[in-house]
This record gives structure tokens, C-alpha cells and sequence, in this order.
């Protein structure tokens, strides 16, 4: 049953804030330690151009933005290896995120333009096993709040409709 | 949903009262996953997966199993639907739903535990009818309505003002009289069923039932409800000391079929296994991988086909380096093997996982898993999935 995924509306939102200030408080700690720690952002703007033309939401944007930290906080991964990763984070929490219709299809991930132009092809096998690898290492635990997990929250608790801002609604930007 | 969302969920949910899910093992080699959960006895109940405990610690307690996997179970997704028609159950769904109310509450969820309720009284499910065709994305449904109506009579304005506001409203003005039910009462179907309308338990029942959701009893007040106050007084263990009515669930033993030579049953050895269940208690058959053999899907852990075995280089890191935090001068290394390349990306040392685990089973193409794994820290293993609802009718 898909109600409307604005939960921050429903009548169940502080229950959800608070689970998710609970979850938050444990998140794993993060050492900003990877030997690749340069390159994290470059593959951050990749995750969000290719987030961005599937149109994913914020919350897996940020997430797999997140679970790529964690990750190269982890281990020493090549350049062309965190390719891999980083695309195999974006589809994870778009599975977690997003309705499975909007998750990105291998196909079109490969046809995208900044792929081809990167000369990378993204295989089947590749991605299940990074995935895997992933799910592994995070012990498949992906509820992992993220600054977009709140923001929608927080704007309807702190922002009215006739708020203005310049004159203008402030609802409309 | 994704079946990585539903374990990822699956993981969050720990209650006494909840059949925990234990442990997630993958196959890298078939590229299977299993889900080891709570084991628990019997099966009290159908419609949620209802169980009750056996002889241990938490005997006689009661808990909820494979919420999520129900669903997943009816997802649209599977070829599988074709062979084997999905249908979904409707009898549990709150009128508002199927006048198509947009946001989830809690007093959906009590409409579902009024049903529930019901059938445990009269051992029947109280909206019974006929299960439909998944690929409806209507909420209205007409035939469920008609049944709702037919035993609870249908809603005076009084009773649900707001009923006027749902979306699906002019579609059940034109479908639907009232007239038809009138004589229909929910006081008239529980007599038939030798609950009389003074009883405190009938009193709760309607409280539960209440059409309108805003006037329906939330949880809070229901467990304030007389009915718990009298005799017979809840217990924790619901046989309250006596001895267990059911008949105890047969092992399976070895001679259940195996489709694969491997198969071992041993416990598994690495640390990364130990189960954090209390003891025997827990062991649990592994619910059939969410990843269907032949799934549609190209992406994904849900996706499929190409072995895994392929080696090549690229990868040397240890794998049960796992979750510890790795100093950077020790870091494993993912290797250079390019992912533009073409080349072998992953393998090599990932196939050290599928070593670890050692403890798998193979079952084809169906998600409720039929034949069961030997998990050797319990005397018994079972599919709390599968047979036997009728016996243990409670």
C-alpha cells in the first residue's frame, strides 16, 4: 500500500522525527580517514549529477552520498574502483529511499551521458557484488538519517503558509 | 518496495513481541540471501502471521512475524504472478482506505486489530471476500465495501460525518444504498456467533470496528478497556501455565530435498555467525531470498543471472576486515581493476564471503520457502511459513 510519501504531514510525523533522532544518535562514527579522502568530492557531485537525472530524492542523494563516506572511511580504493562504489551507493539508497520504479536501471545508468563520457561501463555482476559488498558492510543497516531526513520535517514545523520573505511566500522557494 | 528496503527495515524492528530477524546471510556464489529469524512454535494465526511461543523462555508469547514480507510477497514485481496468480487480502483494510484516505494513521492499524479480534472470537474472518486481483491500483473496492456493510450495516451520517470528504465518496453513492443494509448490524452477525451485545468483550469489539476513524479507540485506551480487567486477566505466557493444547511441530530432518551437494550444516564457524539469539529458541529456517531467481530486475541485489564466480584480479583486501575501523596504513585495498575496463572488477577476493558462508540452502523460484534449512545450535528447525494454520486455530 503506497500512501503519499510526505510522511512529515501525516499524523505519525513526531513519532517518525523521533525514531529518526533516536537512529541518529547511533549512527556509525565516521574517522575522515580514507586515503582517497581528496577524491570524495568528485564522486559526491557524480552521485548528485546522477542523482539529479533520475530525478532521485534528497534523502537518497545524502544518503548515498553518506554510505560512500563510510565506505572509503573503510578501505583504500582505487580511482576507477570508486566509480564502482559510488554508483553502487547511489542505487542502494535509491532502493532504500525510493519506490522501486524510480530506481535506476542499469541501462540507463551506462547510457548516461557523463558515463560515456568517462569511458565507463558499469556491469551486471559488477554492481551485484559491490552492492552485496556494501550491504555487508554496513550489515544491511540503511536506515541511516541524513540532514534531508529532517529538513522537510523541520520546514513545515517552522515555516507557515503566509510567511514572506521578500514579499514572497516563503513556502514557494 | 525493494527487497534491500524490506530487510533494511526487517533489522530496525526489535519487540519481545516481534519475530526478530537475526541475521542476513549472502551467497555470493548463487547470489542468494538468507534471512535467519526467531523461531517460534506455532502458528496462532493467519492474517498477520500471528505466533505464539512453545516450551523455552518466552513461552505462551505471542509475536508478529513477516509484516513486511507479506507485502513483498504480493509485490506486482515477480514473473512469478504469472504462474501463480497474486491476489491480495483486503479484509483487514480500514474503511477509509478503500474510500481512498491518503495518509497512514494509527487508527488503521486498529481497524486491522478489531478484525483480528473478531476472528479470534468466531474463528472466521469477519470481512471475508472474495481476494482480488493485484494490479488494481484503485482503492476502491467494491466487493470488500459490500461485506463491510454487510455485517457492520452501513454508516448513519451521524456515525461519520467526514465519510463525505473521502475521495472515493461519490463513487460509493453511486454503487452502494443504503437500504441494502439494513438489516445488518455488527450486534446481530456476533450473536450469531454467541457474543452477546452486553458482554465487555463485544463492547471493546465495537470500539475497535468503529467506522468513523476519528471516533475509532486508539491503542492506549483499548488496553484501559474493562475487558482487560476482568477474569480471565492477561497473562504474558497466553496459556497461563497450562499445559500447551497444539501438538508439537514435527522436525524435519535431512530427508527434506536438497538441491545442493554443499550443503553444510554445521554451524557456521566464523565469529561473523554467531547467533545473537538466546539460545535454542531462535534458530529459525531462513525465509526464501527475496531475490528471485528470475526476477525482472537488471539492477540491484534483486537482480540476477550471471554467475559470480569469475575471478580476476583487483581486490585484495581481506574480507573479514569486514566492519572494524582500519587504520589508513592498513587499509584494505580495493584494487585497481578499472571498472571502465570491462575487466573483472570484483572478484577474487569476494569469493573469500561466500567461503564464510557456508550455511545455505537452495530453494528455486519460491519465496516461501518449502523445504527447510538444518541450522544445528536448535533441536528443531521448522518453517514457521508453511502448514498447518488450521491446527492451531486457537
Amino acid at each position: 500500500m503506497e500512501l503519499e510519501g510526505q510522511w512529515w504531514r501525516g499524523q505519525l510525523a513526531a513519532d517518525i522525527h523521533q525514531a529518526l533522532r533516536y537512529k541518529e544518535l547511533k549512527l556509525p562514527s565516521y574517522k575522515g580517514q580514507s586515503p582517497q579522502l581528496s577524491l570524495r568530492r568528485y564522486f559526491a557531485d557524480l552521485i548528485a549529477i546522477v542523482s539529479n537525472r533520475f530525478t532521485l530524492c534528497p534523502s537518497a542523494r545524502h544518503l548515498a552520498v553518506y554510505l560512500l563516506d563510510l565506505f572509503m572511511d573503510r578501505y583504500d580504493i582505487s580511482i576507477q574502483q570508486l566509480h564502482l562504489v559510488a554508483l553502487s551507493c547511489l542505487l542502494l539508497a535509491s532502493k532504500f529511499e525510493e519506490k522501486e520504479d524510480s530506481v535506476p536501471k542499469l541501462e540507463q545508468l551506462n547510457s548516461l551521458g557523463c558515463m560515456t563520457n568517462m569511458n565507463l561501463v558499469l556491469t551486471k555482476q559488477n554492481l551485484l557484488h559491490m552492492e552485496l559488498l556494501l550491504l555487508e558492510t554496513f550489515q544491511w543497516n540503511l536506515c541511516l538519517p541524513t540532514a534531508a531526513h529532517f529538513i522537510e520535517y523541520y520546514l513545515s514545523e517552522a515555516v507557515h503558509e503566509t510567511d514572506l520573505h521578500d514579499g514572497w511566500p516563503m513556502i514557494c522557494l | 518496495m525493494s527487497a534491500c528496503r524490506e530487510i533494511a527495515l526487517l533489522r530496525e524492528l526489535k519487540h519481545p513481541n516481534v519475530i526478530a530477524l537475526q541475521k542476513v546471510f549472502l551467497s555470493h556464489s548463487d547470489r542468494k540471501v538468507w534471512l535467519l529469524f526467531d523461531y517460534a512454535e506455532h502458528d496462532l494465526w493467519k492474517p498477520a502471521n500471528i505466533l505464539v511461543m512453545g516450551e523455552g523462555p518466552e513461552r505462551g508469547r505471542v509475536k508478529i512475524a513477516d509484516m513486511g514480507f507479506a507485502r513483498l510477497f504480493n509485490s506486482p514485481l515477480k514473473p512469478l504472478a504469472d504462474l501463480d496468480p497474486v491476489v491480495v487480502t483486503f479484509w483487514y483494510r480500514a474503511p477509509e482506505l478503500l474510500l481512498g484516505a491518503r495518509h497512514y494513521t494509527k487508527a488503521i492499524d486498529i481497524w486491522a486489530i478489531g478484525c483480528i479480534f473478531a476472528e479470534l472470537l468466531t474463528s472466521e474472518p469477519i470481512f471475508h471476500c472474495r481476494q482480488e486481483d493485484i494490479k488494481t491500483s484503485n482503492p476502491f473496492h467494491h466487493d470488500q465495501l459490500d461485506r463491510i456493510f454487510s455485517v457492520m450495516g452501513f454508516p448513519a451520517d451521524k456515525d461519520w460525518e467526514d465519510i463525505r470528504k473521502m475521495p472515493e465518496y461519490p463513487t460509493l453513492q453511486k454503487d452502494f444504498r443504503r437500504t441494502t443494509y439494513a438489516n445488518s448490524s455488527l450486534i446481530k452477525y456476533m450473536e450469531k456467533h454467541k457474543v452477546k451485545p452486553d458482554s465487555k468483550v463485544f463492547l471493546l469489539l465495537q470500539k475497535l470496528l468503529t467506522m468513523d476513524p476519528t471516533k475509532r479507540i486508539t491503542s492506549e485506551q483499548a488496553l484501559q478497556d474493562p475487558y482487560f480487567q476482568e477474569d480471565p486477566l492477561p497473562t504474558l505466557d497466553v496459556f497461563a501455565g497450562c499445559q500447551i493444547p497444539y501438538p508439537k511441530r514435527e522436525f524435519l530432518n535431512e530427508d527434506e530435498p536438497e538441491e545442493k551437494g554443499d550443503k553444510n550444516q554445521q554451524p557456521p564457524q566464523n565469529q561473523h555467525q554467531q547467533p545473537t539469539a538466546p539460545p535454542p529458541q531462535a534458530a529459525a529456517p531462513p525465509q526464501a531470498p527475496p531475490p528471485q531467481q528470475n526476477s525482472t530486475q537488471t539492477n540491484g541485489t534483486s537482480g540476477t543471472g550471471a554467475g559470480v564466480g569469475a575471478a580476476g584480479a583487483g581486490l585484495q583486501h581481506s574480507q573479514d576486515s569486514g566492519l572494524s575501523q582500519v587504520p589508513p596504513n592498513k587499509k584494505p585495498r580495493l584494487g585497481p581493476s578499472g571498472a571502465n575496463s570491462g575487466g573483472p572488477v570484483m572478484p577474487a577476493d569476494y569469493q573469500h564471503s561466500s567461503s564464510r558462508l557456508n550455511y545455505q540452502s537452495s530453494v528455486q523460484g519460491s519465496s516461501q520457502s518449502q523445504s527447510t534449512l538444518g541450522y544445528s545450535a536448535s533441536s528443531q528447525q521448522s518453517s514457521q511459513y508453511h502448514s498447518s494454520h488450521q491446527t492451531h486455530r486457537y
